[in-house]
């Protein structure tokens, strides 16, 4: 038997250590790592059922061929085989339109892991190509929380256990951070309160003291209204002066602007319950509020971000052990970055924002075609000079909804050549020429963070790749390999190396120091929290231009936004679309479309109140269509209750990629304001 | 009998995740079709507000086990402390015992054609550990108890939920802790 420590790469808040153990070279079980202090031993179902899914009978073990698109006539061909068909279409396209922009890449991150980045390195490498770009869901409120702090931090998440009164704002751990359940029982068992502000009666919901149903989009104007109650109950931080920045300016627009009145009718929560809940805030120390990403997917979600946390500091509660406003943390992505810049392979200095769109490098800025990830299909048609000829699909399945499907149909038959590199076939390689088989976490080297805790950690392999699949760095280095054996020079991605030392790079300076660690490879024996202080802010110096927790935000106004939180009134829905679609996580998958079997429910359930069904005649169980000016989307009936009758759930349980299968709706959304999109509803 | 072990379940904590389920699934490494454990959600309609709350539950260990009383291979034993053992090497395959357990917990496996269902992980609890179900529960909703009197005495331990069988069948060896509702504001 032996043991081998992996990281679970999924976008989970969670982020879990695991140990795995192996058998004469198979991987036999896997289990939470007890070393751990946030994982404590135990893993969600989704990892639980990793070693199913490791050896899947389903599980692509080697590069396959397709003669004809969607007659699912796959043929074994060699790597070497498919690494030629791939390297001699990249040039022959190159020489044909005397640039690579033809080349496209469509990844998205459901896997965490830093390695993973190769493939972007790789098309960098390459030259300019046209790539998609998704916005993460978290940006808006990234940026409030950058502007307000100076940068994006939150303290660890086992300070909440010390929090007396907890404010679940717009997140469901009980859902998609199981392991902070534990916590919040603790600090529940210790007597502290727990309040769940949500658009709907989630799981979390269930089991907090109180549930306070909220008007979607209108969050920032409920904490507009605490703060006013605070002012006028006298429950502000005295201290203010000291470590804020333009307070008095942000209470004038609080005590001119903000009407209690006004503040209860939009958000739908009670005068009375604003009162009562503002004056137990404003009273309880340490009070933390934890908002979640739910909140910032509306055309507003960085002014409601901004809001709740000028909230927090108005009533003092920022820097407070237990206290203050979490949200995420980028503080432990400073990875060297070299993977994903082969012209500048030690880049030091690169980014934190790992995984951001801001993260381009220079190069890619000004030459690649970046195309929406939401419209992928349709812009990429439209690409005229020059057209797109060969796309490569990673990690993702966009072809797997009939809505965009005719989109894609177009698009698709305007190309040369169709890579797909995955686990498992899908609906997006039923369309493909060439399928690459990846390896799980359990066959490859990588390197994780959270954004939620502070433990980062290497992913070593286990077992030896199922088949004859490969890494994504391998696959990298084996493409650019072909290309510069056949054309001398044509790639500038390296043509192999050592999986290990590559991501030994990725820990530069910057990060063993945050790490507290001498050496890249000490990082080897095992995950290592960074050496950041438990309580974010707890000597309220902050990192802005101020040195201060910024009411008054310069940067704002430079940024033409207004320089303190104010209320933006959410998108509203019209007659032809009157019911606001959400699109909240499941517990039973997360949206990383490279761990699903393929075998999942190909039905949408469609989440409404029973009082609406009976409007639209529809009962559990009927067939019904949504639709709006961007798509239709067929789903099955399903009321609970605890929604209100404006609004209808899909959870994002089957949805594989979080944006794509939704994307035909949500076309109409501003920006990727996913909670923005409005649908009508009929029987089928 | 010297005592009973069982389960007891806190819905309060526990948030449906199914990872007693597949704990359960990966340590007898058992197909996708029986289900020594699932988790079930409450019926909404048995309470005023809105619950989203589950429960979990495998075989109850029963202290008068109806699939043991029918039998007719006595593959059915129960051991000292309680846990209702099932060998699949006796079972015919008659499912009686399926019928007979109001909880529908001994399950036909229909590639063996025969029973199975939870041991209680009897072989790791005489290694001192706690059953697989257990260790894998995050919030730390299910545990393994010994069912007796003082446990019954403390305040919040219910013997049966809203649209169980009645315990008095079988006196099942599970204990709960039910749904306290919070207080909801809404406006609809
Ligand atoms: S999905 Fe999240 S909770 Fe589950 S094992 Fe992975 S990191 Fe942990
Ligand atoms: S593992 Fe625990 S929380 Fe999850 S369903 Fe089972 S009992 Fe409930
Ligand atoms: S006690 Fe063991 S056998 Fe019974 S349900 Fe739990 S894991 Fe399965």
């Amino acid at each position: 038997m032996e043991f081998h420590q992996n990281i679970c790469p999924r976008n989970c808040y969670d982020t879990c250590s695991i140990i795995s153990t192996t058998h004469n070279g198979v991987l036999i079980s896997v289990e939470g790592n007890p070393a751990h202090e946030y994982t404590l031993g135990k893993l969600c179902p989704k990892a639980l059922d990793d070693v199913k899914k490791v050896y899947s009978p389903q599980r692509i073990r080697y590069p396959m061929r397709q003669q004809v698109r969607y007659s699912g006539f796959w043929e074994r061909i060699s790597w070497d085989e498919a690494l030629t068909l791939i390297a001699e279409k990249i040039l022959n396209l190159e020489e044909t339109y005397g640039t690579t922009l033809p080349l496209a890449l469509n990844k998205y991150s459901g896997n965490f892991g830093i390695l993973h980045n190769a493939m972007e390195g790789l098309f960098t490498g390459i030259g300019a190509t046209t790539r998609a770009i998704g916005s993460p869901c978290w940006s808006a409120g990234v940026e409030a929380q950058t502007l307000d702090f100076g940068t994006f931090f939150c303290s660890d998440p086992l300070d909440m256990s010390k929090a007396k009164l907890i404010w679940l704002w717009g997140v469901n751990p009980a859902w998609t951070a199981v392991h902070q359940m534990p916590i919040i029982f603790d600090a529940i068992d210790h007597g502290a309160k727990v309040v769940c502000f949500d658009t709907h009666f989630s799981a979390t919901a269930a089991r907090a003291h109180r549930y306070v149903k909220v008007c979607p989009g209108t969050d920032g104007l409920l904490a507009l209204g605490f703060a006013k109650v605070l002012l006028e109950e006298g429950l502000i931080d005295p201290n203010l002066g000291s470590y804020t920045f333009g307070h008095e300016e942000f209470i004038h627009y609080i005590e001119t602007e903000i009407s209690l009145d006004h503040c209860s009718e939009i958000t739908g929560v009670p005068i009375s319950t604003i009162r009562n809940l503002a004056i137990e805030y404003g009273q309880t120390h340490p009070a933390c509020i934890w908002a979640g990403f739910g909140l910032q997917r509306y055309t507003n979600g960085g002014q409601t971000l901004r809001a709740i946390d000028a909230l927090g500091a108005l009533a003092g509660h920022l820097g407070e052990e237990g206290g203050g406003v979490q949200y995420a943390q980028f503080e432990t992505w400073r990875f060297s970055g070299a993977i994903q810049d082969p012209f500048h392979p030690i880049n030091s200095s690169s980014n934190a924002d790992q995984a951001s769109v801001d993260n381009l490098t220079l190069n890619q800025k000004q030459t690649d075609r970046l195309l929406n990830i939401n419209q992928f299909a349709e812009e990429a048609f439209n690409c005229t000079d020059p057209p797109v000829k060969m796309l490569w699909i990673s990690g993702r399945n966009p072809l797997s909804q009939d809505g965009n499907l005719q989109q894609w149909k177009k698009l698709i038959s305007q190309l040369d050549l169709i890579v797909v590199s995955d686990l498992f076939h899908s609906k997006s390689s039923e369309a493909a020429d060439l399928f690459l088989p990846i390896t799980t976490h359990y066959e490859h080297w990588d390197l994780n963070s959270s954004y939620w805790h502070y433990w980062v950690g290497v992913n070593e392999p286990a077992i030896p790749p199922v088949g004859e699949s490969r890494s994504d760095l391998q696959i990298a280095w084996d493409v650019s390999s072909k290309l510069n054996k056949l054309k001398p020079g044509s790639c500038a991605f390296p043509i192999s190396g050592d999986e290990k030392e590559t991501l030994l790079r990725e820990l530069g300076p910057p990060m063993l120091d945050i790490l507290g660690i001498k050496k890249a490879e000490d990082l080897l024996n095992g995950p290592v929290r960074a050496k950041y202080p438990r309580t974010a802010w707890e000597n309220r110096t902050f990192a802005t231009p101020s040195r201060r927790y910024e009411f008054f935000s310069s940067r704002a106004s430079d940024a033409h936004l207004s320089p303190l939180p104010i209320f933006i009134p959410p998108l509203n829905s019209s007659i032809d679309a009157p019911l606001r679609l959400l699109t909240p996580h499941h517990h039973s998958t997360i949206n990383s479309q490279v761990y699903a079997t393929g075998t999942a429910n190909p039905d949408y359930v469609l989440h409404l109140a029973p009082e609406l069904a009976q409007r639209y005649d529809l009962a559990v169980g009927d067939r019904a269509q949504i639709w709006n000016e961007s798509g239709l989307l067929e789903v099955v009936i399903q009321p609970i209750l605890g929604i209100s009758n404006d609004v209808v759930i899909v959870f994002q349980e089957q949805v594989e990629g979080p944006l794509t299968d939704m994307g035909q709706l949500t076309l109409g959304a501003r920006g990727f304001a996913l909670n923005e999109t409005f649908v009508n509803l009929r029987k089928l | 009998m010297s005592k009973q072990l069982g389960f007891l379940h806190n819905s309060e904590k526990c948030v449906g995740c199914r990872g007693c389920e597949i704990a359960c699934k990966n340590e007898y490494q058992i197909e996708a079709t029986p289900q020594w454990r699932k988790v079930f959600q409450l019926h909404e309609d048995d309470f005023s507000l809105p619950t989203r709350m589950f429960f979990s539950m495998a075989c109850n260990h029963c202290a008068h086990p109806e699939c043991l009383r029918v039998c007719p291979v006595k593959a059915y034993t129960k051991r000292e402390d309680g846990i209702v053992i099932h060998d699949p090497n006796r079972c015919i395959g008659c499912r009686l015992c399926t019928m007979a357990c109001p909880y529908d917990r001994p399950q036909i496996n229909p590639a063996k054609k025969k029973v199975e269902k939870c041991n209680l992980c009897y072989q790791r609890i005489d290694q001192g550990e706690k059953p697989a179900c257990v260790t894998a529960c995050i919030p730390g909703a299910l545990e393994l108890v010994e069912i007796n009197d003082s446990l019954d005495q403390k305040t919040g331990i219910l013997k049966t939920l809203p649209g169980l069988p009645s315990p008095k069948i079988t006196s099942p060896s599970i204990r709960f802790i039910g749904p306290k509702q919070g207080k909801q504001i809404r406006r609809d």
